[in-house]
């Protein structure tokens, strides 16, 4: 008798009768349970799983059907780019005003910091005369396919509080993020590929870490999946080396053999999702390293986007973003670190850096948005832009210190974001801010009210589409939002 | 001092609340009077002194607390004296029947049974009065007629209600104060400051209390919107007490907020037309719907907004199942979106689809998938087509001669097939067609352009043209027709 045999032997031994019926008792409970609850067995009620997943009807036609978020993660300094402020240019080097200062906390301001005026050029753009700053060229091309709103505001001044707000619709953890919501109402368009997919450039995840893109509460179906545009896309769906495909996919038929046994005896519908997992992610084997290769495209449409295959970069993320949403990816989410621009060193200085960082981006996102129109497909797919908060008009002034770049502090109170196709208007700016930028008086848009107008363009009353989840009902724009009506064509 | 002042008006604040006994009680009375002559209910007559007694009483309560109420002031004066008097008048005429009627117990006098019915008729009738005014001076005096129904209003000699806008004729001769604001202001504010309710201690009924203001100052500061206590409430979030209107009541729509902010913004004129103020693209729009409602919608929108008839669930289950992805446009509507994938037999589908729902599919989605001009033919069949993409198909001309007389065709995307000039321009005859791509087809620049030239509406897209500038920059500029 070898060993395992032994061992077999003696956990027989001691079962005893009791065993037999507590596990005949809970065993045929379980299935008598899984029956009423409407979970038949086998493969009937998990096609039905996968097609909830697909077959999503939103509360009124969608005008959006997909999204492109990009993310510019740090908060880019609306002062120089689409806020122009002549006003606060005149009082550059002034100290501020001690109105300005009561009662604000800032992140890094202390005292009593200088006025900064704008260090970029302004002009009108366009047909519709959009005002944009020439640090951004190649945008300054598209301005009439784009809805400019200038008076976001957000309650958070720190960076990954912030981006938890802006993508959560809270600023602690443990809330689904806007992709996970959009997929969980929509479903996905391809079986083959994630419904959410998150792309990161500029050598850091934001500072919210992976919350930014998590499901919550939802089911785990519905989680952003960062694929990298550099290497393997997703790491550990490749096989390693020494098993092929066939292999593998005997391998994943054994698993989910076991699993559907599981989910017979059980009646789980955790184990469905575990089972469409594994088939998702054996047929993301071939089909993720197809889209994500970027080599096959033409070398005008390398030109247009200014990318460079292999890399990981912005421009190579935007490109990958219009082939996913042309497979019917529903979400894709794009961050882009680096914005953080307070002046202190030359990499976050407004002189450099965010000359730089605009060079990494300019030209990648106009390309996406004229990418999109020419293919038809921006009519339905909103691309979105913007950073999680604003810039101060003040100089920061760190320590108490002057430091040899400019740079400006966090600021909760006016900050701009873009959105262009699904369905929003053209050559459109929206709000005005005072003289200097600092306050948003006209048309304010709430982080909230952002989350219930990207919704509403994809078909979904934010007020009525809520999960049940620890005992109440929760929604991505938690008690407040209201659609900004006039952005929408 | 002040304290027994405010100690009154704090036991007045029990009149609304106290007043309903008399009511139940007087009424209980009255009918257990008749009730009781019958034979059946003889065992109840006993019990209609005493009910008349204790409504009497608590009339007599009511009343008293009524006239404390009363020194709070913020009622009209001429609706509340009649009220004050129409309760007077019950207590009197309440406390006479039951006096009345202890008298008539003790002898039997038919002088005194006509006085006794006389008397009670008087307390209904009062009874009705005092509630009605009552609930016209809380409620206002539109109160009980404002949802009417129409006939009911024509047989009661009301005028017609006027819900939402009167349509107007010559939108560019209206008075923008009589003819816009007003009838805004009429529909959701007027309810609560007006001469009766005066909330706030406003009144917003007459040009000349609406200039006047209420406890917070004036209503408006003309050319200043902003700063006008009227948008700053409106603009308010829902949850904050002083949001205008009060959370639960309708509020007022983007549009209409557009109106009052536009006619403040110019400077707030009580007399001037719409051809006298300045106007932008945004205020123009919303005005041309003052006139007709429908008048910034297109056709497309129209025949969305219309509806059509449920598709058979059989069928939409039984194509489904074929692989199809098929699902209304949302859950209130019996649209129907298709969307048929590469590895499908589209031809066959799309026969099998137009023959079960010729009217029910608005949007096709036949990208990438092998159909052929032939299946086009079943594409036409769809007659409330409103979207169809059929990028990088191999699709030719012959497809858009098919494809000529879809009256609601608005959105076309053909780029990627091998579609040319003489397709493109047989569809001039789709009055509705906005958006059409032809990038990497064989259309011409020309064709595109005399398309154009055919279709108002219509813009063609022929893609971008790139040239590298230098490193860092590129220009990309839309191919245009010429």
């Amino acid at each position: 008798m070898n060993l395992i045999e032994e061992l077999q032997y003696r956990e027989l031994q001691s079962k005893t009768r009791r065993h037999f019926i507590k596990q005949c008792a809970s065993g045929l409970g379980a299935i008598a349970l899984g029956s009423l609850m409407g979970c038949g067995t086998g493969k009937d009620s998990h096609q039905q799983a996968m097609e909830d997943l697909v077959d999503k009807i939103p509360h009124f036609a969608p005008k959006a059907k997909r999204i492109i978020y990009l993310h510019m993660a740090g908060a880019p300094s609306q002062l120089e780019l689409f806020d122009y402020k002549p006003e606060l240019g005149k009082l550059d080097g002034k100290d501020c005003p001690p109105s300005l200062l009561e009662g604000k906390k800032f992140a890094f301001i202390q005292g009593v910091p200088k006025m900064l005026g704008p260090q970029a050029k302004f002009l009108e753009r366009g047909d519709s005369g959009m005002v944009v700053s020439d640090l951004l060229p190649h945008f300054s091309s598209m301005v009439d396919d784009v809805s400019l709103i200038k008076t976001m505001h957000t309650d958070e001044f720190n960076h990954a509080p912030a981006q938890l707000l802006l993508h959560t619709g809270s600023p602690r953890l443990g809330r689904p993020s806007m992709g996970s919501w959009v997929t969980y109402g929509l479903g996905s368009e391809n079986e083959n590929l994630p419904g959410f997919i998150v792309l990161v450039s500029g050598g850091n995840t934001p500072d919210a870490g992976k919350s930014v893109w998590g499901s919550g509460f939802l089911p785990s179906v519905y989680q952003g999946v960062q694929c990298r545009s550099e290497g393997d896309p997703v790491l550990y769906v490749g096989n390693p080396s020494g098993m092929d495909g066939k292999l593998r996919k005997q391998t994943i038929d054994a698993i989910n053999g076991v699993n559907e046994k599981e989910y017979r005896d059980t009646g789980d519908p955790e184990i469905l999702t575990r089972i469409s997992q594994y088939e998702m992610a054996f047929r993301m084997q071939t089909s993720v390293p197809e889209v994500m290769d970027i080599k096959d495209e033409p070398e005008y449409i390398h030109e247009m986007y200014g990318t460079s295959p292999g890399k990981t970069s912005f421009a190579n993320n935007c490109l990958l973003a219009r082939r996913l949403i042309e497979k019917g990816v529903r979400f894709v989410q794009l961050f882009d670190w680096g914005w953080d621009t307070h002046g202190v060193s030359e990499r976050e200085s407004l002189e450099v850096g965010l000359t730089n960082k605009c060079q990494q981006v300019d030209r990648p996102m106009a390309a996406l948005v004229k990418d999109l129109k020419q293919r038809g497909l921006l009519d339905e797919t909103l691309v979105v832009w913007g950073g999680e908060f604003g810039r101060t008009p003040m100089q920061e002034n760190r320590g108490g210190r002057v430091w040899p770049f400019k740079g400006r502090d966090h600021h909760t109170e006016a900050f701009p974001i873009w959105m262009a196709g699904g369905g929003v208007k053209g050559g459109y700016t929206l709000g005005e801010t005072d003289e200097i930028g600092y306050y948003a008086v006209k048309d304010r848009v709430h982080v909230h009210d952002l989350q219930a107008t990207i919704l509403h363009l994809m078909g979904y009353d934010h007020e009525k589409f809520t999960y049940f989840a620890q005992g109440r009902d929760f929604r991505l724009t938690d008690v407040s939002g209201k659609v900004v009506h006039k952005v929408i064509a | 001092m002040d304290q027994s002042a405010d100690f009154i008006i704090f036991l007045g604040r029990f009149h609304p609340l106290f007043l309903h006994l008399p009511i139940g009680f007087l009424v209980l009375g009255f009918i257990l009077e008749f009730v009781s002559r019958k034979e059946k209910y003889r065992s109840l007559r006993p019990a209609v002194g005493f009910t008349l007694f204790l409504g009497a009483v608590s009339a007599l309560i009511t009343a008293i607390l009524g006239l404390m109420l009363a020194t709070d002031g913020g009622y009209s004066e001429d609706l509340l004296a009649i009220h004050q008097w129409l309760g007077i008048g019950l207590v009197v005429f309440a406390f006479g029947a039951w006096f009345i009627y202890t008298r008539k117990e003790k002898k039997q006098d038919p002088k005194l049974e006509k006085a006794y019915v006389g008397l009670l008729s008087l307390m209904m009738v009062f009874l009705g009065g005092a509630g009605h005014y009552g609930g016209s001076l809380t409620h206002g005096t539109t109160y009980l007629t404002q949802y009417m129904p129409d006939g009911m209003r024509a047989l009661a000699g009301l005028p017609q209600q006027q819900r939402g806008f009167k349509p107007i004729e010559n939108i560019e001769e209206a008075v923008v104060f009589e003819d816009i604001v007003h009838p805004i202001l009429e529909m959701r504010c007027n309810s609560c400051h007006n001469a009766s309710k005066k909330k706030g201690e406003l009144q917003m009924h007459t040009v000349d209390y609406l200039k006047k203001g209420g406890e917070s100052g004036p209503v408006f500061v003309a050319g200043q919107p902003l700063d006008s206590e009227m948008i700053k409430r409106i603009h308010l979030p829902e949850s904050d007490d002083d949001h205008m209107p009060p959370k639960g009541k309708t509020q007022l729509t983007p549009g209409q907020v557009a109106l009052l902010e536009w006619w403040i913004a110019e400077g707030a004129p009580f007399d001037k037309k719409v051809a006298e103020l300045k106007t932008n693209s945004e205020i123009d729009d919303i005005l041309l719907t003052l006139a007709d409602p429908d008048a910034n919608k297109t056709e497309v929108e129209l025949l969305l907004a219309e509806g059509v008839e449920e598709a058979d669930p059989e069928k939409v289950k039984e194509i489904k199942s074929k692989g199809v992805m098929i699902k209304p446009l949302s859950n209130n509507e019996n649209w129907l979106q298709v969307t048929l994938n590469k590895s499908l037999p589209v031809d066959e589908l799309l026969a099998e689809i137009a023959e079960a729902f010729p009217n029910q599919v608005t949007w096709l989605d036949i990208k990438d998938s092998p159909v052929t001009d032939e299946g086009f033919a079943s594409v036409a069949k769809m007659t409330n087509l409103t979207r169809l993409r059929a990028e990088k198909t191999s699709i030719t001309d012959k497809a858009m001669g098919h494809i000529k007389e879809l009256p609601y065709l608005e959105f076309l995307n053909i780029y990627g097939t091998k579609v040319g000039d003489e397709g493109v321009l047989a569809l001039g005859d789709l009055g509705n067609l906005r958006s059409l791509y032809v990038w990497d087809s064989r259309v011409t620049k020309q064709g595109a352009k005399q398309l154009e030239e055919k279709l108002n509406k219509l813009e063609v897209n022929l893609g971008f043209e790139v040239t590298v500038v230098d490193s860092l920059t590129v220009q990309v500029v839309p191919v245009k027709g010429e």
